[in-house]
């Protein structure tokens, strides 16, 4: 990296770390960026515009387009970089649909990049969620990057990236090994079953106070967890799940007493991202 | 159709809602929504800030007054002038979005 280059990347992660700390929000904890710009007065909408990944405008009033097509952590990740392009006043911004992992080739689009990867997975949030499951990113499985990852609510080769390339945690032939790695597959290792969809590993190690999903996903939950609302069921075998049926929220119980917060949207729900959660009506459907 | 019922139509439909959603948020009935979207019913001034506020648009563009804003236009078309992969049909679709906020909420 150029010393440009070091001190643009500096820069996000101070920004990301000022934000986080303004909002009360903690280094070591996952959180939804999609809250955090409602929180900003910053309206985020999901679109279904096939070309566009995201969109950033300051007027008439602050904005964020996020690709509702994109898998969750991805559209995370977007909210994230959008909401560096208001953070650092870049004005109105386009970001198209672009497959090719290239590097970002403006100083705005990398200090945006970096400033979603600081934002949504601060160096400490990453290492705490590794040190209090008993693992090591020099170790770990590639299962164990995925339940993190989804802790974080980010993809698992972005957080592969972010610590690889940001974090200095992994080699480069490390964390290209454990790309390759399939992620069907790593969700049946995690789930002990071939899920339709995504899976989440929800124990007392998880900090996040919700944790986010879509009708369809499963989520691996201690066996005795308890479920207080009908946006999702549970089910005991091959091991333990709750599988996630309809919008809502609800609580869930784990056997330590710990209650997690559970958010059920639609799948790729298009819309305000406020109103991704709630509930259908009866009448309506 | 009346504009400002079909844009509380488009505008529902936009912010991911359902009637029922909406009338069991403004604490409304769901057949008055319908009504009101069908052009059959009036809307009140004060519910017209209810709606666009729920929807996140302005009241100015629900009820067709907005003003042109020339200028955000260009900002648009500049921030996408170097993007080769933004098909034309979805850069419209952003203009059409933030046209429908403009003006007072």
């Amino acid at each position: 990296m150029g010393s440009r280059t070091i001190d643009l990347a500096r820069e996000a992660v101070l920004a990301a770390a000022r934000l986080r700390a303004e909002q009360g929000l903690s280094p070591s904890v996952g959180i939804c960026p999609f809250d955090l710009s409602q929180e900003l007065g910053v309206s985020a909408r999901l679109v279904n515009y096939p070309s566009l990944e995201g969109m950033y405008s300051p007027s008439p009033r602050p904005a964020i387009l996020v690709n509702a097509e994109r898998p969750a952590g991805r559209r995370r990740y977007s909210c994230g970089h959008e909401l560096g392009h208001h953070v650092f006043k870049h004005g109105f911004r386009l970001d198209e649909l672009d497959d090719s992992n290239s590097s970002s080739s403006s100083p705005e689009e990398f200090l945006a990049q970096r400033f979603s990867a600081a934002l949504l997975m601060p160096t400490l949030a990453v290492n705490s969620a590794f040190a209090r499951r008993g693992w090591s990113p020099a170790t770990a499985q590639p299962e164990h990057f995925f339940v993190i990852a989804q802790e974080l609510g980010v993809g698992y080769t972005t957080l592969l990236f972010h610590q690889e390339l940001n974090l200095q945690q992994l080699t480069k032939s490390r964390a290209t090994g454990l790309r390759d790695i399939s992620i069907p597959q790593i969700r049946s290792t995690v789930a002990g079953f071939s899920p339709q969809h995504d899976v989440f590993y929800v124990d007392d190690h998880w900090l996040r106070e919700s944790v986010d999903v879509e009708v369809g996903d499963v989520l691996i939950v201690p066996q005795g967890s308890l479920l207080d609302g009908d946006c999702a069921t549970l089910a005991s075998s091959p091991k333990p799940h709750a599988i996630a049926v309809e919008p809502g929220t609800c609580f869930i119980t784990l056997p330590s007493n710990k209650k997690i917060l559970l958010r059920v949207s639609r799948r790729n729900f298009i819309g305000l991202a406020r109103h991704r959660f709630i509930a259908e009506v009866e009448d309506d459907v | 159709m009346n504009i400002t019922a079909d844009r509380l139509r488009s505008a529902r439909e936009h912010a991911g809602l359902s009637q029922g959603q909406v009338a069991k948020m403004l604490d409304m009935h769901r057949p008055t929504i319908s009504e009101i979207e069908a052009g059959r019913r009036k809307v009140s001034t004060e519910e017209l800030t209810e709606f666009a506020k729920l929807y996140d648009v302005s009241v100015a563009w629900l009820t067709g007054t907005e003003a042109t804003e020339q200028n955000l236009n260009d900002k648009v078309l500049l921030a996408a002038r170097d993007l080769t992969k933004l098909k034309k049909d979805d850069l419209e679709k952003v203009l059409k979005l933030l046209e429908s906020m403009r003006g007072s909420s």
